[in-house]
């Protein structure tokens, strides 16, 4: 009886936390969760990148408790297998001209080999090397929720199940995004419900958030952090809010390696943080600069200890079943050994440079395209499924007009408010210390990626873990209308996030429908 | 006033992609092979020689059979055949690039195997991809290792307006019997909710 009353006492705290949120950032959530629902419904089942790999994961941790990654065995089960015999899956993938079932007797016919599946095939078969396989686990752990819940259904079933779990971290980040606009410019809803749309209705946000993968699990991690880190710098660094910013850090490192690249600047942000929370000593002198310090790691202590209580629970997991901490993987495609480029530091240099920046001159071209409108640009305005079909040349157009717009409002706003930019200052950089880091290994791992296999690494989702500061962004581009404009401005800005996830919907519909 | 102007204004960009959208063709190809033109053969195909392809689908509300040629500007005649029908197409004087080859008569009736013969003059290249020995086209019987690149175009592509109710009612395909004719609905209201709670937030925090 006493347990019912505290975890009724429970949900009524958690009831008033939601209800003291500022009504945008609730309105932001429910875009969020009602547009991720829509494209986890939409986008064909293993249409997401790698979405292969990652349900064999959580299938694995599903049906036997245990990471995938051990040698010999196959990378999906016979179910899954079936399903995607079914489906056409291989057959669809990189193939624009190649679609689902297109009439009712081939959909009644692969929902046949579907439950036929469901009903005979084992499900707990497969367990193999994937590209998934190498990555920690937290995501599939907490996937394998829905998975066990619908277990009685078909695999499609299990699937949109888990997706909808990826529709929930969505509207999550996009509300997270909202709460950090507001760090900077309290009370003004405009901010919050720009910003928290810039993610909410973002169709490649959406497209993969729909899809059974870690990413969005990530992009709320990292979002979660900005936002602690932000917050901590106003308020000062206290014990609970240490142990979450170092709990989150211990949930990014066992969701997704990607979350390394927060480690570091999150050691130097955080260690100042500390010195700036610590107690202060009252004399100075060689015992106060002791003080100061001791104070600084007793600051710190929450924070360290946060952070290693699941990556500790991660590999002690690992030991019980066998398993490496990072578990065996495949690669794509690796070139021959006589072709593989061992690379340089200058080069990589170059490489990390050209990846984000125009070209100057004496630098070689590393790409033989350009990675600012091919990647980011194209990337971000809209490529889909697994990289097969994108966004028409005249949408990356306008897409690139309305950037350098943004950017030179942006700077406006810089500019204009520079005081209050200044007054921000150590919270912004810290922003960018998570940001250049972020970036930094993303083109390190391009780099010995594209030595090893031939092959292009970067995407656009790589870099949903800083989308907070592209949502800031946006806020600033708004807030160079003034303050009597701003408002209307962000208004049109949400209704041009709508156009373009609408934009986003429809060329799925006719790759896959049509 | 000008609130009220920029809402509109969003509701007016919605409608507008809409409705473009609604307006344009669907997509001429109504199948394929799945084999992409990455190449040409490495042989041509000779004069009086035939090749032979399976298309690994019917021919139903196709127009034409779509094949990537290079003949170096010399064009020679090629019939065109679908196993099971007995009617036949020739085109001459086409360029070299994507050609269209009309269907025969009865194509519908037939198998799933195009066949073309080069009638001359010179030898004309498909494109198409590499394949297994024993798989791919076959030129006068024999296995060639090359897949030629076949796609089933129709010339009277209707435009989007006109298909909204069966594009709806796919989205639900290939579920595994969660998937139903309502599924396609239900994601439209999923993104309808979403567009009109942005919307109203627009709306209301505007000023």
């Amino acid at each position: 009886m006493t347990r019912v009353r505290t975890v009724l006492h429970r949900v009524a705290a958690a009831r008033q936390r939601v209800a003291a949120l500022p009504a945008v950032v609730r309105l932001v959530f429910v875009v969020a969760l009602l547009n991720g629902a829509g494209w986890a419904l939409l986008t064909p089942p293993f249409q997401v990148p790698d979405e292969t790999a990652h349900f064999a994961y959580v299938q694995s941790i599903g049906e036997t408790g245990s990471r995938p990654g051990e040698a010999g065995l196959p990378e999906f089960s016979t179910e899954q297998a079936r399903v995607m015999d079914a489906l056409r899956t291989t057959a669809i993938i990189g193939r624009v001209l190649e679609k689902p079932p297109l009439s009712a007797a081939a959909d009644a016919a692969a929902d046949d080999a579907i439950e036929t599946a469901a009903d005979e095939a084992p499900r707990d078969d497969g367990g193999g090397p994937s590209t998934a396989s190498g990555q920690p686990a937290l995501y599939y752990v907490l996937a394998a929720i829905p998975y066990k819940l619908t277990s009685w259904a078909s695999l499609p079933t299990r699937m949109t199940a888990v997706r909808l779990l990826g529709a929930l971290w969505m509207a999550a980040a996009a509300a997270l995004v909202a709460l950090l606009a507001l760090e900077f410019l309290p009370g003004r809803t405009w901010a919050a419900l720009v910003a928290g749309c810039a993610v909410a209705l973002n169709p490649v946000v959406g497209f993969i958030s729909a899809g059974v993968t870690p990413d969005p699990l990530l992009m709320v991690i990292s979002t979660a952090v900005l936002l602690a880190v932000v917050r901590a710098f106003r308020v000062g660094l206290t014990t609970r809010s240490a142990l979450v910013i170092g709990g989150l850090f211990g949930a990014g490192i066992v969701t997704k390696l990607a979350f390394l690249a927060f480690v570091p600047p999150g050691a130097v942000v955080l260690a100042v943080l500390a010195w700036r929370s610590r107690d202060r000593p009252q004399d100075g002198g060689a015992d106060g600069t002791l003080a100061a310090l001791r104070g600084t790691a007793r600051a710190a202590a929450p924070l360290v200890a946060g952070a290693v209580v699941l990556p500790l629970l991660y590999v002690v997991w690992s030991a019980l079943q066998g398993l490496p901490v990072r578990a065996l993987g495949t690669a794509t495609s690796v070139l021959p050994v006589d072709q593989q480029k061992s690379g340089n530091l200058r080069e990589e240099l170059s490489y990390i440079w050209q990846l984000y920046l125009p070209r100057v001159p004496g630098q070689l071209d590393q790409f033989g395209f350009g990675p600012l409108t091919e990647t980011w640009l194209k990337g971000f305005t809209g490529r889909y499924g697994w990289l097969d079909y994108a966004a028409p040349d005249w949408m990356i157009d306008t897409a690139r007009t309305l950037v350098r717009v943004g950017l030179v409002l942006a700077v406006v706003t810089v500019v204009r408010f520079r005081d209050r930019v200044r007054a921000h200052g150590l919270q912004l950089a810290a922003l960018a210390a998570f940001t250049v880091s972020l970036l930094v290994v993303i083109g390190h791992e391009g780099y010995g990626y594209r030595n090893s296999t031939g092959l292009v690494f970067e995407q656009v989702r790589y870099v949903f873990p800083v989308i907070g500061v592209y949502a800031l962004g946006v806020v600033a581009a708004c807030a160079a209308a003034g303050r009597r404009f701003a408002p209307l401005l962000a208004a049109a800005t949400v209704g041009l996030f709508m156009v373009h996830d609408l934009s986003g919907v429809l060329l799925t519909l006719a790759r896959y429908q049509g | 006033m000008l609130r009220r102007l920029t809402v509109f204004a969003c509701l007016l960009g919605l409608a507008a992609t809409l409705v473009h959208a609604l307006g344009r063709p669907t997509s001429p190809i109504v199948a394929s092979n799945g084999i992409p033109p990455a190449i040409f053969a490495p042989q041509p195909l000779g004069e009086g020689k035939q090749l032979c392809e399976a298309l690994g689908t019917s021919v139903d509300r196709a127009s034409a059979l779509q094949v990537t040629v290079g003949a170096q500007g010399r064009s020679p005649a090629l019939r065109l055949t679908v196993a099971g029908s007995r009617g036949s197409r020739v085109v001459r004087d086409y360029p070299d690039g994507v050609l269209a080859i009309p269907l025969p008569p009865g194509a519908e009736r037939g198998g799933a195997t195009a066949c073309i013969r080069n009638l001359g003059p010179g030898p004309v290249l498909f494109a198409g991809a590499s394949t297994a020995e024993d798989q791919g086209a076959s030129v006068n019987g024999e296995p060639t290792g090359f897949s030629v690149s076949l796609r089933l175009v129709r010339f009277d592509a209707p435009d989007w307006s006109s298909v909204v109710d069966r594009t709806v009612e796919r989205i639900g395909y290939g579920r595994g019997g969660i998937g139903t004719g309502e599924s396609g609905w239900l994601v439209i209201a999923l993104f309808g909710g979403a567009f009109s709670t942005a919307l109203w937030g627009a709306w209301r925090w505007a000023r």
